[in-house]
């Protein structure tokens, strides 16, 4: 089946990116140490925001399948437009605000999927995710102890499944179990990370 | 804990999440979180912070697959060089972007980088072709082309291999339609193909307009009949094969597990055992037709189908088939001196085939439509293998020998004569190269039923 382009997605996206656009600001210098040097710049900050941009989507859209297609267009898009971006802003924010607009785009781009969250939750969503980096990196800390305490066998299945890229199908395949039993075991060894997170941090305060 | 939550409990909140995540939720569930995360803020930050864990599980356990040598090593190898995975994908667009940005920016200026910069965004690469036979030179199916997800693909000549980005081989042989939805599945619309998974793409899917045939670590073949009815045969592993009904979207719910060994057919509401060696016999020969390559000198069509598909459509075709043969080792075949050109003026001297080594036959074919007029045609053809020729069979008594022979599918040749014999005629000549790579047959008529032995591959 031909893939659904939705029929100006050229506009959308020079929408995605005009509320970023400063009219004042020229076009790129022809000079290439400039450029190149910009380059590096945009390099160095999307190394280190990558996990909380993906983090963002993932938010918006929901499912991981989406959330991968999503940050792919949105991170080609932001090195792109990198030359508008005003480093007296947060990269962070700035990154997020083209990411959400692309998120955007993909469902009005594939019409059989349906968007995920309105804007309010949307709103909301992001907000939060805006005021927990804190929170975020000390529920981050406590995980590596949970994690620790899975048995090997949980863990292997959690690595299989983030790292080696072995859908849910080949998973129960290869463990022999169906497709359901391996869907609730990971939800459920997420949620007693979740749990074991929880407590810990309570645990400490 | 329920860290103050009042329309859901928290453990129901989890779960919803994990379920969205996997892509697993179902709509009245999707309304109730939606309902939570509008009304309530807690759910809000539940939520969040779900989603900050599932990404922080990524990365620690990427850090601790890093620290193990062996796990590192096993890692890198897939990133670079097995898999290509999407964020592969982006750092190469990345790095072609830095460098084609550059040169237009020396080059043209500004003006160019921003034409540039607004170009559409390509839709995503999940796999390229990545050999064919014949050559092809048409731009749309040659080597390398790369295959975007959603992309339909009509092949009309020849045999094509596409290798998708998570390892997945598809020999295809034409005429074939395909729908390469992503790198887990795709739809032959019609034609045959031969898939080979590997461990880590098992759950592959192929469709087609009456079945559904799922990976479960195997190589399996399905061929599409011109009644629309799907083929499927198991070569090794396992493959789970469901039908697929009449709208296209719902499937019965009792799939079969064919193991190795086995063929099906599935029809529009019945799967039926079949033949496994005939479906196998058939699919095989698109593997084999991988190993030749082939140049001609006359304006012949080059076809691998069964010639009463197309031999109105086409005219004259040329028709180099590999094929499950009942071969055996220590069989007579004619033979041919290297680099000498022998005219056929009589049956050629029969030898004992090779006792040592393993052979493939390639049934050989110059045909013309089916008009009696017609069958007068003359012409050079020349076909390179990939492996030597250990010698060729072809009757100039009668055809029906090589018929026997080869136990091919019966035919009646009521247009023999004594002229003309329908296999080599006596003017005719064959020609194969010092490195036995290479058959040059000139021809006086229509040939069939011509065989060339070639060694098989190692």
């Amino acid at each position: 089946m031909p893939r659904q382009q939705f029929h100006s997605d050229r506009e959308i996206k020079s929408m995605a990116l005009q509320q970023f656009e400063d009219p004042n600001q020229e076009t790129p210098s022809s000079d290439s140490d400039e450029f190149l040097e910009g380059q590096e710049e945009f390099v160095l900050l999307f190394a280190r925001y990558h996990s909380q941009i993906y983090a963002r989507v993932l938010a918006m859209v929901g499912s991981k399948d989406v959330a991968d297609d999503v940050f792919q267009e949105a991170s080609l898009a932001l090195w792109q437009s990198f030359s508008r971006y005003d480093s007296g802003r947060s990269f962070l924010n700035w990154a997020t605000g083209i990411a959400r607009n692309h998120v955007k785009m993909y469902f009005r781009s594939h019409r059989r999927v349906l968007m995920t969250f309105d804007d309010d939750i949307l709103k909301n969503i992001t907000r939060r995710m805006s005021g927990s980096e804190e929170i975020f990196q000390m529920r981050e800390e406590m995980l590596r102890l949970c994690l620790d305490k899975l048995p090997e066998a949980d863990r292997k299945l959690l690595r299989d499944y983030h790292l080696r890229d072995h859908s849910a199908q080949a998973l129960a395949v290869l463990a022999n179990k169906s497709l359901a039993s391996i869907y609730r075991r990971l939800n459920g060894l997420k949620e007693r990370l979740f749990k074991c997170v929880d407590a810990a941090l309570k645990s400490e305060s | 804990m329920n860290r103050g939550l009042s329309t859901i409990s928290k453990t129901e909140l989890l779960q919803l999440c994990g379920t969205l995540q996997m892509g697993q939720i179902k709509p009245e569930e999707m309304r109730r979180l939606q309902a939570a995360l509008r009304r309530e803020e807690q759910a809000v930050q539940i939520y969040v912070e779900y989603v900050a864990q599932s990404v922080s599980l990524k990365r620690i356990i990427g850090e601790t697959l890093l620290a193990d040598p062996q796990s590192a090593a096993e890692l890198l190898h897939r990133f670079f060089f097995e898999r290509e995975r999407r964020r592969e994908i982006f750092a190469r667009s990345f790095l072609i972007c830095i460098v084609a940005a550059s040169l237009l920016l020396t080059i043209f200026g500004g003006y160019q980088l921003s034409v540039f910069l607004n170009s559409e965004p390509s839709p995503r690469m999940i796999g390229l072709i990545h050999r064919q036979v014949p050559l092809s030179t048409d731009a749309r199916f040659q080597v390398g082309r790369r295959i975007h997800s959603s992309e339909q693909i009509h092949l009309e000549q020849g045999v094509t291999q596409f290798r998708l980005s998570n390892g997945v081989l598809l020999n295809v042989q034409s005429p074939a339609l395909l729908t390469f939805d992503s790198s887990k599945q795709v739809t032959l619309h019609f034609g045959m193909a031969e898939v080979t998974v590997p461990p880590e793409a098992v759950g592959f899917t192929l469709t087609t307009p009456t079945g559904r045939f799922i990976d479960l670590g195997t190589r399996f073949g399905v061929a599409v009949t011109s009644e629309g009815d799907s083929e499927c045969a198991v070569m090794e592993g396992l493959a789970e094969v469901r039908i697929r009904t009449k709208n296209w979207t719902e499937f019965l719910s009792k799939p079969l597990r064919l193991p190795a060994g086995h063929a099906v057919e599935v029809s529009e509401n019945k799967i039926t055992s079949c033949d496994f060696n005939a479906v196998e016999g058939r699919l095989n020969r698109i593997n084999w037709g991988l190993q030749g390559v082939i140049s001609h000198s006359q304006n012949l069509t080059l076809m691998k189908v069964s010639p009463t598909i197309l031999k109105e459509q086409f005219g004259p075709l040329l028709l180099l088939e590999s094929e499950a043969v009942p071969l055996r080792q220590g069989d007579l075949v004619n033979h041919f001196q290297s680099g000498e050109s022998v005219p056929a003026e009589s049956d050629p001297p029969m030898i004992l085939l090779d006792p040592s080594g393993t052979v493939n036959s390639f049934w050989f074919c110059v045909h013309t439509p089916f008009k009696e007029a017609d069958r007068q045609i003359a012409g050079v053809v020349e076909v390179q293998f990939a492996t030597p020729i250990l010698g060729v069979i072809s009757s100039t008594q009668t055809i029906q020998e090589s018929q026997q022979r080869f136990a091919s599918p019966e035919m009646e040749y009521h247009w023999l004569t004594p002229e003309h014999h329908g296999g080599m005629e006596y003017n005719d000549s064959i020609q194969i190269s010092e490195d036995r790579r290479t058959l040059r047959l000139k021809y006086s008529a229509e040939v069939d039923q011509c065989r060339i032995l070639v060694q098989t591959p190692e």
